[in-house]
Protein backbone atom coordinates (compact mmCIF):
# COMPACT_ATOMS: atom_id res chain seq x y z
CA UNK A 1 0.00 0.00 0.00
CA UNK A 2 1.80 3.13 -0.88
CA UNK A 3 0.81 6.55 0.61
CA UNK A 4 -0.29 9.59 -1.74
CA UNK A 5 2.79 11.97 -2.36
CA UNK A 6 5.20 9.28 -3.10
CA UNK A 7 7.64 8.61 -6.70
CA UNK A 8 5.88 5.48 -7.10
CA UNK A 9 2.04 6.71 -5.89
CA UNK A 10 2.76 8.94 -9.04
CA UNK A 11 4.40 6.61 -11.41
CA UNK A 12 1.05 3.88 -11.13
CA UNK A 13 -1.54 4.28 -13.89
CA UNK A 14 -4.18 3.75 -11.61
CA UNK A 15 -3.92 6.50 -9.20
CA UNK A 16 -3.69 9.21 -12.18
CA UNK A 17 -7.63 9.80 -11.10
CA UNK A 18 -6.70 10.93 -7.51
CA UNK A 19 -4.05 12.82 -8.64
CA UNK A 20 -6.04 15.03 -10.88
CA UNK A 21 -5.00 18.53 -9.37
CA UNK A 22 -1.28 17.65 -10.15
CA UNK A 23 -1.80 15.41 -13.78
CA UNK A 24 -4.58 18.63 -14.76
CA UNK A 25 -3.06 21.86 -15.54
CA UNK A 26 -6.38 23.76 -15.01
CA UNK A 27 -6.61 21.50 -11.53
CA UNK A 28 -2.75 22.44 -10.26
CA UNK A 29 -3.94 26.01 -11.12
CA UNK A 30 -7.16 25.73 -9.52
CA UNK A 31 -5.74 24.39 -6.40
CA UNK A 32 -3.03 26.32 -5.87
CA UNK A 33 -5.23 29.70 -6.53
CA UNK A 34 -7.70 28.45 -3.94
CA UNK A 35 -4.69 28.08 -1.57
CA UNK A 36 -3.18 31.57 -2.07
CA UNK A 37 -6.60 33.38 -1.79
CA UNK A 38 -6.94 31.22 1.51
CA UNK A 39 -3.44 32.44 2.45
CA UNK A 40 -4.38 36.03 0.93
CA UNK A 41 -7.48 36.00 3.35
CA UNK A 42 -5.53 34.57 6.09
CA UNK A 43 -3.17 37.60 6.00
CA UNK A 44 -5.69 40.09 5.89
CA UNK A 45 -7.54 39.06 8.97
CA UNK A 46 -4.36 38.51 11.06
CA UNK A 47 -2.39 41.79 9.78
CA UNK A 48 -4.61 44.21 7.83
CA UNK A 49 -8.34 44.38 9.11
CA UNK A 50 -9.32 48.14 9.94
CA UNK A 51 -7.39 49.00 7.08
CA UNK A 52 -9.60 49.69 4.37
CA UNK B 1 39.30 21.34 -11.07
CA UNK B 2 41.90 24.18 -10.09
CA UNK B 3 39.91 26.42 -12.67
CA UNK B 4 36.48 25.82 -10.49
CA UNK B 5 38.59 26.58 -7.52
CA UNK B 6 40.05 29.48 -8.91
CA UNK B 7 36.12 30.97 -10.18
CA UNK B 8 34.64 30.04 -6.82
CA UNK B 9 37.92 31.79 -4.70
CA UNK B 10 37.44 35.41 -7.20
CA UNK B 11 33.11 34.36 -6.35
CA UNK B 12 33.95 34.43 -2.52
CA UNK B 13 36.40 37.71 -3.25
CA UNK B 14 33.41 39.80 -5.33
CA UNK B 15 30.57 38.47 -2.65
CA UNK B 16 32.33 39.52 0.08
CA UNK B 17 33.33 43.10 -2.07
CA UNK B 18 29.52 43.66 -2.99
CA UNK B 19 28.45 42.39 0.66
CA UNK B 20 30.14 45.22 2.11
CA UNK B 21 28.90 47.84 -0.18
CA UNK B 22 25.26 47.35 0.11
CA UNK B 23 25.85 47.19 3.96
CA UNK B 24 27.65 50.67 3.91
CA UNK B 25 24.66 51.99 1.79
CA UNK B 26 22.05 50.02 3.88
CA UNK B 27 23.91 51.11 7.07
CA UNK B 28 24.00 55.46 5.72
CA UNK B 29 20.53 54.91 4.64
CA UNK B 30 18.73 53.82 7.96
CA UNK B 31 20.88 56.60 10.06
CA UNK B 32 19.79 59.13 7.37
CA UNK B 33 15.81 57.77 8.43
CA UNK B 34 16.03 56.70 11.81
CA UNK B 35 18.29 60.21 12.36
CA UNK B 36 15.30 62.60 11.28
CA UNK B 37 18.15 63.59 8.55
CA UNK B 38 15.97 62.30 5.33
CA UNK B 39 12.06 63.71 7.47
CA UNK B 40 13.98 67.08 7.19
CA UNK B 41 14.28 66.86 3.40
CA UNK B 42 10.93 65.21 3.27
CA UNK B 43 9.37 68.09 4.91
CA UNK B 44 11.92 70.96 3.76
CA UNK B 45 9.56 74.19 2.96
CA UNK B 46 6.20 75.56 2.90
CA UNK B 47 4.27 75.13 -0.05
CA UNK B 48 1.90 77.66 1.06
CA UNK B 49 1.25 80.60 3.54
CA UNK B 50 -0.51 79.73 6.74
CA UNK B 51 0.67 77.38 10.51
CA UNK B 52 3.45 74.48 10.29
CA UNK B 53 1.64 71.68 12.56
CA UNK B 54 2.34 68.19 13.63
CA UNK B 55 -0.52 66.23 12.69
CA UNK B 56 -0.13 63.47 15.19
CA UNK B 57 -0.84 65.75 17.82
CA UNK B 58 -4.67 66.27 16.75
CA UNK B 59 -5.28 62.34 16.16
CA UNK B 60 -8.76 62.79 17.66
CA UNK B 61 -9.68 65.90 16.61
CA UNK B 62 -13.31 66.69 15.51
CA UNK B 63 -16.10 69.41 14.63
CA UNK B 64 -17.41 68.84 18.83
CA UNK B 65 -14.27 68.34 20.15
CA UNK B 66 -11.35 70.73 18.33
CA UNK B 67 -8.30 70.60 19.05
CA UNK B 68 -6.85 74.19 20.44
CA UNK B 69 -3.37 74.57 18.80
CA UNK B 70 -0.99 77.45 20.77
CA UNK B 71 0.09 79.47 17.31
CA UNK B 72 3.94 80.68 18.56
CA UNK B 73 7.23 81.08 17.00
CA UNK B 74 10.00 79.08 16.93
CA UNK B 75 12.25 76.26 14.78
CA UNK B 76 10.33 73.05 16.17
CA UNK B 77 6.91 71.74 16.96
CA UNK B 78 6.43 70.07 20.42
CA UNK B 79 2.67 69.18 20.97
CA UNK B 80 -0.10 71.13 20.21
CA UNK B 81 1.77 73.94 18.93
CA UNK B 82 1.60 76.11 15.47
CA UNK B 83 4.00 78.04 14.28
CA UNK B 84 3.82 80.84 11.46
CA UNK B 85 5.53 80.20 8.17
CA UNK B 86 5.22 82.28 4.52
CA UNK B 87 5.50 80.40 1.54
CA UNK B 88 9.03 79.28 0.87
CA UNK B 89 10.25 79.29 4.41
CA UNK B 90 12.06 76.17 5.71
CA UNK B 91 10.06 74.48 7.96
CA UNK B 92 10.20 73.80 11.78
CA UNK B 93 11.35 70.34 12.85
CA UNK B 94 8.27 67.73 13.52
CA UNK B 95 6.52 69.45 10.68
CA UNK B 96 4.34 67.06 8.68
CA UNK B 97 1.98 69.49 7.56
CA UNK B 98 1.17 73.17 6.85
CA UNK B 99 -2.41 74.46 7.37
CA UNK B 100 -2.85 77.27 4.61
CA UNK B 101 -4.11 80.71 5.27
CA UNK B 102 -7.34 79.86 2.77
CA UNK B 103 -8.13 76.69 4.77
CA UNK B 104 -8.31 78.86 8.15
CA UNK B 105 -10.30 81.48 6.35
CA UNK B 106 -12.97 78.93 4.79
CA UNK B 107 -13.34 77.70 8.33
CA UNK B 108 -14.71 74.57 7.70
CA UNK B 109 -11.32 72.20 8.77
CA UNK B 110 -9.55 75.13 11.21
CA UNK B 111 -10.35 78.22 12.76
CA UNK B 112 -8.06 80.84 14.33
CA UNK B 113 -8.93 82.30 17.38
CA UNK B 114 -6.61 85.10 18.32
CA UNK B 115 -3.71 83.43 19.11
CA UNK B 116 -5.36 79.76 19.37
CA UNK B 117 -5.66 77.83 16.51
CA UNK B 118 -8.73 75.40 16.64
CA UNK B 119 -8.77 72.05 14.14
CA UNK B 120 -11.65 70.50 13.71
CA UNK B 121 -10.42 67.29 11.87
CA UNK B 122 -8.49 64.30 12.73
CA UNK B 123 -5.22 63.39 11.61
CA UNK B 124 -6.38 59.98 9.76
CA UNK B 125 -9.91 60.68 7.40
CA UNK B 126 -10.98 57.73 8.04
CA UNK B 127 -12.75 58.83 11.19
CA UNK B 128 -14.06 61.76 9.81
CA UNK B 129 -17.59 61.68 8.32
CA UNK B 130 -18.03 63.74 5.61
CA UNK B 131 -14.63 64.78 5.11
CA UNK B 132 -12.22 62.94 2.40
CA UNK B 133 -9.01 62.40 2.22
CA UNK B 134 -7.94 65.47 0.91
CA UNK B 135 -8.92 67.03 3.91
CA UNK B 136 -6.52 65.86 6.53
CA UNK B 137 -3.19 68.24 6.80
CA UNK B 138 -0.74 65.13 6.81
CA UNK B 139 1.94 65.89 4.56
CA UNK B 140 -0.34 69.12 2.78
CA UNK B 141 1.04 72.30 1.57
CA UNK B 142 4.81 71.25 2.04
CA UNK B 143 7.82 71.22 -0.39
CA UNK B 144 10.14 68.21 -0.63
CA UNK B 145 14.02 69.26 -1.11
CA UNK B 146 14.30 68.65 -4.77
CA UNK B 147 18.04 66.68 -4.32
CA UNK B 148 16.66 63.96 -2.25
CA UNK B 149 14.74 62.76 -5.05
CA UNK B 150 18.85 62.28 -6.24
CA UNK B 151 19.75 60.93 -3.64
CA UNK B 152 17.19 58.36 -3.25
CA UNK B 153 17.75 57.47 -7.12
CA UNK B 154 21.38 57.51 -6.05
CA UNK B 155 21.03 54.92 -2.95
CA UNK B 156 18.45 52.64 -5.23
CA UNK B 157 20.70 52.43 -8.33
CA UNK B 158 23.60 51.39 -5.40
CA UNK B 159 21.56 49.00 -3.56
CA UNK B 160 20.29 47.18 -6.68
CA UNK B 161 23.90 47.33 -8.01
CA UNK B 162 25.38 46.00 -4.84
CA UNK B 163 22.96 43.32 -4.34
CA UNK B 164 22.50 42.10 -7.73
CA UNK B 165 26.25 41.40 -7.82
CA UNK B 166 26.59 40.23 -4.52
CA UNK B 167 23.96 37.51 -5.38
CA UNK B 168 26.29 36.48 -8.64
CA UNK B 169 29.56 36.49 -6.38
CA UNK B 170 27.43 34.10 -3.93
CA UNK B 171 26.36 31.56 -6.79
CA UNK B 172 29.80 31.92 -8.23
CA UNK B 173 31.64 31.17 -4.48
CA UNK B 174 29.02 27.71 -4.26
CA UNK B 175 30.09 27.24 -7.33
CA UNK B 176 26.47 26.83 -9.36
CA UNK B 177 27.39 26.86 -12.85
CA UNK B 178 24.83 29.88 -14.69
CA UNK B 179 25.67 29.69 -18.58
CA UNK B 180 24.02 31.78 -20.87
CA UNK B 181 20.96 30.72 -22.29
CA UNK B 182 20.84 29.42 -25.91
CA UNK B 183 17.96 31.26 -27.71
CA UNK B 184 17.32 28.57 -30.16
CA UNK B 185 13.78 28.29 -31.99
CA UNK B 186 11.82 25.01 -32.38
CA UNK B 187 11.79 23.97 -36.22
CA UNK B 188 8.54 23.24 -36.31
CA UNK C 1 5.34 46.80 13.21
CA UNK C 2 7.72 49.69 11.80
CA UNK C 3 6.89 53.10 12.91
CA UNK C 4 7.05 54.97 9.47
CA UNK C 5 7.99 58.97 10.04
CA UNK C 6 7.50 60.15 6.99
CA UNK C 7 4.56 57.78 5.59
CA UNK C 8 2.67 58.28 8.70
CA UNK C 9 2.21 54.84 9.11
CA UNK C 10 2.71 51.61 10.99
CA UNK C 11 2.98 48.68 9.09
CA UNK C 12 4.42 44.98 9.27
CA UNK C 13 7.88 45.27 8.29
CA UNK C 14 7.52 40.91 7.76
CA UNK C 15 4.63 42.08 5.21
CA UNK C 16 6.72 44.74 3.09
CA UNK C 17 9.69 41.91 2.98
CA UNK C 18 6.92 39.49 1.92
CA UNK C 19 5.55 41.46 -0.99
CA UNK C 20 9.32 42.64 -2.01
CA UNK C 21 10.00 38.71 -2.42
CA UNK C 22 6.85 37.73 -4.03
CA UNK C 23 7.06 40.45 -6.67
CA UNK C 24 10.85 40.24 -6.84
CA UNK C 25 10.14 36.31 -7.88
CA UNK C 26 6.99 37.11 -9.78
CA UNK C 27 8.84 40.17 -11.76
CA UNK C 28 12.29 38.38 -12.31
CA UNK C 29 10.16 35.70 -14.01
CA UNK C 30 7.75 37.66 -16.26
CA UNK C 31 9.58 40.58 -16.85
CA UNK C 32 7.21 42.79 -15.20
CA UNK C 33 7.52 45.69 -12.04
CA UNK C 34 4.65 44.04 -10.48
CA UNK C 35 3.49 47.93 -10.08
CA UNK C 36 -0.51 47.17 -10.22
CA UNK C 37 -0.01 44.55 -7.54
CA UNK C 38 2.30 46.07 -5.65
CA UNK C 39 0.71 49.28 -5.30
CA UNK C 40 -3.00 48.33 -4.04
CA UNK C 41 -0.83 46.22 -1.74
CA UNK C 42 0.71 49.09 0.24
CA UNK C 43 -3.08 50.57 0.19
CA UNK C 44 -4.34 47.80 2.09
CA UNK C 45 -1.28 48.10 4.34
CA UNK C 46 -2.08 51.78 5.49
CA UNK C 47 0.04 53.86 3.64
CA UNK C 48 -1.77 56.86 1.21
CA UNK C 49 -2.21 56.37 -2.26
CA UNK C 50 0.42 58.58 -3.45
CA UNK C 51 3.05 57.22 -1.16
CA UNK C 52 1.78 53.21 -2.10
CA UNK C 53 2.74 54.55 -5.90
CA UNK C 54 5.49 56.59 -5.24
CA UNK C 55 7.19 53.70 -2.74
CA UNK C 56 6.16 51.20 -5.16
CA UNK C 57 7.96 53.32 -8.33
CA UNK C 58 11.43 53.54 -6.58
CA UNK C 59 11.89 50.13 -5.17
CA UNK C 60 11.08 48.72 -8.76
CA UNK C 61 13.97 50.81 -9.99
CA UNK C 62 15.73 48.93 -7.90
CA UNK C 63 14.30 45.47 -7.92
CA UNK C 64 15.04 46.06 -11.59
CA UNK C 65 18.72 46.37 -11.40
CA UNK C 66 19.08 43.50 -9.45
CA UNK C 67 17.03 41.52 -12.05
CA UNK C 68 18.99 42.78 -14.78
CA UNK C 69 22.09 41.96 -13.84
CA UNK C 70 20.95 38.40 -13.56
CA UNK C 71 19.48 38.39 -17.07
CA UNK C 72 22.70 39.66 -17.92
CA UNK C 73 24.81 36.79 -16.89
CA UNK C 74 22.23 34.63 -18.60
CA UNK C 75 22.57 36.39 -21.83
CA UNK C 76 18.95 37.50 -21.68
CA UNK C 77 19.65 41.23 -22.66
CA UNK C 78 19.34 42.10 -26.52
CA UNK C 79 21.47 45.84 -25.82
CA UNK C 80 20.41 47.13 -29.56
CA UNK C 81 16.77 46.52 -28.65
CA UNK C 82 16.66 48.11 -25.23
CA UNK C 83 18.36 51.20 -26.21
CA UNK C 84 16.91 51.88 -29.47
CA UNK C 85 13.30 51.58 -27.72
CA UNK C 86 14.26 53.65 -24.69
CA UNK C 87 13.92 57.35 -26.21
CA UNK C 88 10.21 56.17 -27.59
CA UNK C 89 9.61 54.78 -24.21
CA UNK C 90 10.01 57.82 -22.21
CA UNK C 91 8.32 60.03 -25.06
CA UNK C 92 5.14 57.43 -24.90
CA UNK C 93 5.13 57.50 -21.00
CA UNK C 94 5.30 61.49 -21.00
CA UNK C 95 2.16 61.72 -23.27
CA UNK C 96 0.74 58.51 -21.78
CA UNK C 97 0.72 61.40 -18.34
CA UNK C 98 -0.40 64.38 -20.03
CA UNK C 99 -3.32 62.33 -21.08
CA UNK C 100 -4.49 61.13 -17.79
CA UNK C 101 -3.84 64.63 -16.26
CA UNK C 102 -6.02 66.06 -19.65
CA UNK C 103 -9.24 63.22 -18.59
CA UNK C 104 -8.20 64.17 -14.50
CA UNK C 105 -8.95 67.77 -15.19
CA UNK C 106 -12.60 66.44 -16.74
CA UNK C 107 -13.01 64.61 -14.09
CA UNK C 108 -13.56 61.15 -15.04
CA UNK C 109 -9.80 59.53 -14.88
CA UNK C 110 -11.07 56.87 -12.74
CA UNK C 111 -13.32 55.41 -14.61
CA UNK C 112 -11.28 55.95 -17.60
CA UNK C 113 -8.69 54.11 -16.25
CA UNK C 114 -10.12 51.35 -14.99
CA UNK C 115 -12.04 50.99 -18.21
CA UNK C 116 -9.02 51.23 -19.79
CA UNK C 117 -7.06 48.76 -17.58
CA UNK C 118 -9.92 45.99 -17.83
CA UNK C 119 -9.81 46.30 -21.35
CA UNK C 120 -5.96 46.35 -22.35
CA UNK C 121 -4.88 43.76 -20.04
CA UNK C 122 -7.96 41.44 -20.87
CA UNK C 123 -7.59 41.56 -24.13
CA UNK C 124 -3.81 40.81 -23.69
CA UNK C 125 -4.77 38.25 -21.75
CA UNK C 126 -6.77 36.32 -24.66
CA UNK C 127 -3.93 36.58 -27.11
CA UNK C 128 -1.18 35.37 -24.87
CA UNK C 129 -3.14 32.37 -23.40
CA UNK C 130 -4.77 31.62 -26.94
CA UNK C 131 -0.95 31.79 -28.51
CA UNK C 132 0.80 29.93 -25.68
CA UNK C 133 -1.70 26.82 -25.46
CA UNK C 134 -1.01 26.33 -29.24
CA UNK C 135 2.84 26.63 -28.34
CA UNK C 136 2.30 23.95 -25.84
CA UNK C 137 0.29 21.54 -28.18
CA UNK C 138 2.82 22.03 -30.68
CA UNK C 139 5.46 21.13 -28.21
CA UNK C 140 3.71 18.29 -26.90
CA UNK C 141 3.07 16.63 -30.61
CA UNK C 142 6.91 17.49 -31.72
CA UNK C 143 8.27 15.95 -28.16
CA UNK C 144 6.12 13.09 -28.93
CA UNK C 145 7.74 12.64 -32.33
CA UNK C 146 11.09 12.35 -30.42
CA UNK C 147 11.95 16.14 -32.32
CA UNK C 148 14.49 17.96 -30.35
CA UNK C 149 13.15 20.81 -28.43
CA UNK C 150 14.56 24.15 -28.55
CA UNK C 151 14.12 26.73 -25.98
CA UNK C 152 11.46 28.71 -27.68
CA UNK C 153 8.49 28.19 -29.78
CA UNK C 154 6.14 30.86 -31.33
CA UNK C 155 2.54 30.14 -33.22
CA UNK C 156 1.87 33.86 -33.73
CA UNK C 157 2.08 35.19 -37.17
CA UNK C 158 2.60 38.61 -36.80
CA UNK C 159 6.17 39.28 -36.04
CA UNK C 160 6.67 38.04 -39.50
CA UNK C 161 4.38 41.16 -40.41
CA UNK C 162 6.07 43.52 -38.45
CA UNK C 163 9.77 42.08 -39.13
CA UNK C 164 8.86 42.39 -43.35
CA UNK C 165 8.53 46.66 -42.71
CA UNK C 166 11.08 48.00 -44.67
CA UNK C 167 11.38 51.42 -43.32
CA UNK C 168 15.25 52.36 -42.90
CA UNK C 169 17.48 52.40 -40.53
CA UNK C 170 17.16 48.66 -40.02
CA UNK C 171 18.08 47.12 -36.94
CA UNK C 172 20.06 43.64 -36.10
CA UNK C 173 19.45 42.73 -33.07
CA UNK C 174 22.37 39.98 -32.71
CA UNK C 175 21.33 38.52 -29.40
CA UNK C 176 17.66 38.25 -30.33
CA UNK C 177 18.53 37.13 -34.02
CA UNK C 178 15.32 39.73 -35.13
CA UNK C 179 16.53 42.02 -37.95
CA UNK C 180 13.71 44.30 -38.32
CA UNK C 181 13.32 48.21 -38.87
CA UNK C 182 14.42 50.93 -35.77
CA UNK C 183 10.54 52.30 -36.37
CA UNK C 184 9.21 49.08 -35.01
CA UNK C 185 11.34 48.97 -32.41
CA UNK C 186 10.64 52.51 -31.16
CA UNK C 187 6.72 52.53 -31.61
CA UNK C 188 6.81 49.45 -29.37
CA UNK C 189 8.10 51.72 -26.87
CA UNK C 190 5.98 54.71 -27.26
CA UNK C 191 2.66 52.75 -27.12
CA UNK C 192 3.36 50.93 -24.32
CA UNK C 193 5.29 53.93 -22.79
CA UNK C 194 2.15 55.55 -23.21
CA UNK C 195 -0.12 52.84 -21.72
CA UNK C 196 2.06 52.82 -18.98
CA UNK C 197 2.39 56.51 -18.08
CA UNK C 198 -1.27 56.42 -18.75
CA UNK C 199 -2.36 53.16 -15.98
CA UNK C 200 0.45 54.40 -13.76
CA UNK C 201 2.18 51.26 -14.06
CA UNK C 202 5.96 50.54 -15.11
CA UNK C 203 4.49 48.27 -18.30
CA UNK C 204 6.34 45.41 -18.11
CA UNK C 205 2.80 43.56 -18.79
CA UNK C 206 2.53 45.45 -21.69
CA UNK C 207 5.88 45.39 -23.30
CA UNK C 208 6.79 41.83 -22.79
CA UNK C 209 3.93 40.72 -25.20
CA UNK C 210 4.47 43.49 -27.70
CA UNK C 211 8.47 41.96 -27.67
CA UNK C 212 7.29 38.62 -28.38
CA UNK C 213 4.40 39.28 -30.58
CA UNK C 214 5.09 42.13 -32.40
CA UNK C 215 9.12 42.48 -32.94
CA UNK C 216 9.48 38.42 -32.80
CA UNK C 217 11.98 38.12 -30.02
CA UNK C 218 12.17 35.20 -27.90
CA UNK C 219 10.50 35.18 -24.49
CA UNK C 220 13.40 35.24 -22.19
CA UNK C 221 14.68 38.16 -24.14
CA UNK C 222 11.67 40.37 -23.96
CA UNK C 223 11.82 39.57 -20.51
CA UNK C 224 15.11 40.24 -20.07
CA UNK C 225 14.75 43.78 -22.68
CA UNK C 226 12.13 45.18 -20.83
CA UNK C 227 14.02 44.73 -17.27
CA UNK C 228 16.46 47.26 -18.76
CA UNK C 229 13.47 49.56 -19.66
CA UNK C 230 12.09 49.46 -16.32
CA UNK C 231 15.03 50.37 -14.55
CA UNK C 232 15.34 53.42 -16.93
CA UNK C 233 11.75 54.36 -16.21
CA UNK C 234 11.50 53.03 -12.92
CA UNK C 235 14.80 55.29 -11.69
CA UNK C 236 12.93 58.23 -13.86
CA UNK C 237 9.49 57.60 -12.08
CA UNK C 238 11.85 57.42 -8.47
CA UNK C 239 13.07 60.95 -9.08
CA UNK C 240 10.08 62.22 -10.17
CA UNK C 241 7.83 60.43 -7.74
CA UNK C 242 10.63 61.54 -4.67
CA UNK C 243 10.76 65.46 -5.65
CA UNK C 244 7.27 65.62 -5.14
CA UNK C 245 7.34 63.78 -2.01
CA UNK C 246 5.73 60.47 -2.65
CA UNK C 247 8.88 58.39 -1.26
CA UNK C 248 9.38 56.55 2.07
CA UNK C 249 13.18 55.50 1.80
CA UNK C 250 12.57 52.87 4.70
CA UNK C 251 9.89 50.84 3.22
CA UNK C 252 11.65 50.84 -0.24
CA UNK C 253 14.99 49.37 1.93
CA UNK C 254 12.50 46.83 3.47
CA UNK C 255 11.11 45.78 0.16
CA UNK C 256 14.39 45.57 -2.03
CA UNK C 257 15.88 43.03 0.88
CA UNK C 258 12.83 40.98 -0.50
CA UNK C 259 13.31 41.54 -3.95
CA UNK C 260 16.92 40.75 -4.23
CA UNK C 261 16.24 36.92 -2.60
CA UNK C 262 12.51 36.61 -4.70
CA UNK C 263 14.67 38.60 -8.18
CA UNK C 264 17.49 36.01 -8.14
CA UNK C 265 14.40 32.97 -7.94
CA UNK C 266 12.59 34.38 -10.72
CA UNK C 267 15.44 35.08 -12.92
CA UNK C 268 17.21 32.19 -12.56
CA UNK C 269 14.17 30.64 -13.07
CA UNK C 270 13.91 31.47 -16.31
CA UNK C 271 16.90 29.23 -17.21
CA UNK C 272 15.34 26.03 -16.92
CA UNK C 273 11.90 26.68 -18.84
CA UNK C 274 11.05 27.12 -22.22
CA UNK C 275 9.34 30.36 -23.42
CA UNK C 276 5.56 29.25 -23.30
CA UNK C 277 6.27 28.43 -19.48
CA UNK C 278 6.95 32.08 -19.21
CA UNK C 279 3.92 33.10 -21.33
CA UNK C 280 1.76 31.23 -19.03
CA UNK C 281 2.77 32.84 -16.13
CA UNK C 282 2.31 36.14 -17.84
CA UNK C 283 -1.32 35.25 -18.92
CA UNK C 284 -2.56 33.91 -15.50
CA UNK C 285 -0.75 37.54 -14.37
CA UNK C 286 -3.01 39.56 -16.50
CA UNK C 287 -6.47 37.85 -16.19
CA UNK C 288 -6.30 38.36 -11.91
CA UNK C 289 -4.86 41.69 -12.59
CA UNK C 290 -7.98 41.98 -14.63
CA UNK C 291 -10.66 40.74 -12.11
CA UNK C 292 -9.10 42.87 -9.26
CA UNK C 293 -9.60 45.52 -11.69
CA UNK C 294 -13.01 44.86 -12.74
CA UNK C 295 -13.91 44.36 -8.76
CA UNK C 296 -12.78 47.75 -8.64
CA UNK C 297 -14.44 48.81 -11.37
CA UNK C 298 -17.93 48.01 -9.71
CA UNK C 299 -17.42 48.84 -6.82
CA UNK C 300 -16.62 52.26 -7.80
CA UNK C 301 -19.59 52.48 -9.84
CA UNK C 302 -21.98 51.17 -7.43
CA UNK C 303 -20.74 54.38 -5.44
CA UNK C 304 -18.68 52.80 -3.30
CA UNK C 305 -21.38 51.51 -1.24
CA UNK C 306 -21.01 47.55 -1.56
CA UNK C 307 -18.15 46.82 0.63
CA UNK C 308 -17.43 43.52 0.08
CA UNK C 309 -16.27 43.97 -3.45
CA UNK C 310 -13.49 46.32 -2.26
CA UNK C 311 -12.60 42.95 0.24
CA UNK C 312 -12.53 40.89 -2.60
CA UNK C 313 -10.35 43.13 -4.74
CA UNK C 314 -7.76 43.11 -1.93
CA UNK C 315 -8.09 39.13 -1.72
CA UNK C 316 -7.37 38.90 -5.22
CA UNK C 317 -4.20 41.47 -5.29
CA UNK C 318 -2.64 39.91 -2.56
CA UNK C 319 -3.56 36.09 -3.57
CA UNK C 320 -2.46 37.14 -7.15
CA UNK C 321 1.03 37.72 -5.61
CA UNK C 322 1.13 34.30 -3.61
CA UNK C 323 -0.38 32.19 -6.81
CA UNK C 324 2.40 33.77 -9.36
CA UNK C 325 5.16 32.95 -6.89
CA UNK C 326 3.52 29.52 -6.38
CA UNK C 327 3.38 28.68 -9.90
CA UNK C 328 6.96 30.01 -10.64
CA UNK C 329 8.99 27.60 -7.41
CA UNK C 330 6.42 24.74 -8.98
CA UNK C 331 7.82 24.90 -11.97
CA UNK C 332 11.51 25.50 -10.68
CA UNK C 333 10.63 21.98 -9.02
CA UNK C 334 9.05 20.31 -11.52
CA UNK C 335 12.22 21.21 -14.41
CA UNK C 336 14.94 19.67 -10.75
CA UNK C 337 13.04 16.57 -11.34
CA UNK C 338 12.63 16.47 -14.70
CA UNK C 339 15.98 17.15 -14.86
CA UNK C 340 16.88 14.00 -12.68
CA UNK C 341 14.81 11.86 -14.81
CA UNK C 342 11.94 11.66 -11.62
CA UNK C 343 8.28 12.23 -12.10
CA UNK C 344 6.68 14.96 -13.14
CA UNK C 345 3.01 15.59 -14.74
CA UNK C 346 3.10 15.34 -18.59
CA UNK C 347 1.67 18.55 -18.87
CA UNK C 348 4.47 19.86 -17.82
CA UNK C 349 7.40 17.81 -19.91
CA UNK C 350 6.91 20.34 -23.13
CA UNK C 351 7.77 23.35 -20.50
CA UNK C 352 10.76 22.84 -19.14
CA UNK C 353 14.12 21.99 -20.36
CA UNK C 354 15.24 18.59 -20.10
Amino acid sequence: MTTPGTDIAMKAKGNGMMKWWINSMWGFWLVLLTFSLGLATGIYYIWLKGNI
Amino acid sequence: MTDTVNARRRGAVKFVFWTVIAAVVMTLTVRSYMSGQMAEWFYHRAAASGYAVNADTFKDASKSNPATLQVTTGDAINGLVAIRVEKGDRLPRNTNGVIADTTVTKGRRAVLNGSTLQVLIPWEMKDAKGFKFKDTFKHKNIETWPWSGVWNVIIVALLGISLGLMAEGFTDMLGFKLEKIQHRATQR
Amino acid sequence: MFDFMIAGVQAPIFLLVFVGFTVGIVGGFIGVGGGYMVTPALIVFGFPGYMASGIDMTHIAGKGLVSTLRHRQLGNIDWTMALTMVAGTMLGVELGVRTLVYFKNLGIAGIVLLVTSVVVMFGLFLYTQIETRRSHRALDVLKSEGRQLGRELHTSSLPKFFQSINLAPIVRCRTARVVVSMWVIVLVGVVTGFLAGFLGVGGGFIRVPALVYLVGASTHIAVGTDLVEIVFSGGYGALRHSIEGHVDMMAVVFMISGALFGAQIGSIATAYVRGPAIRYVLSYSLILATFGSVMRLIYVLTGQKVEWLSLIAVMLTLGEMIFLCLFIMSLLYFAWRNKRGAWVPDWVKPLVMS
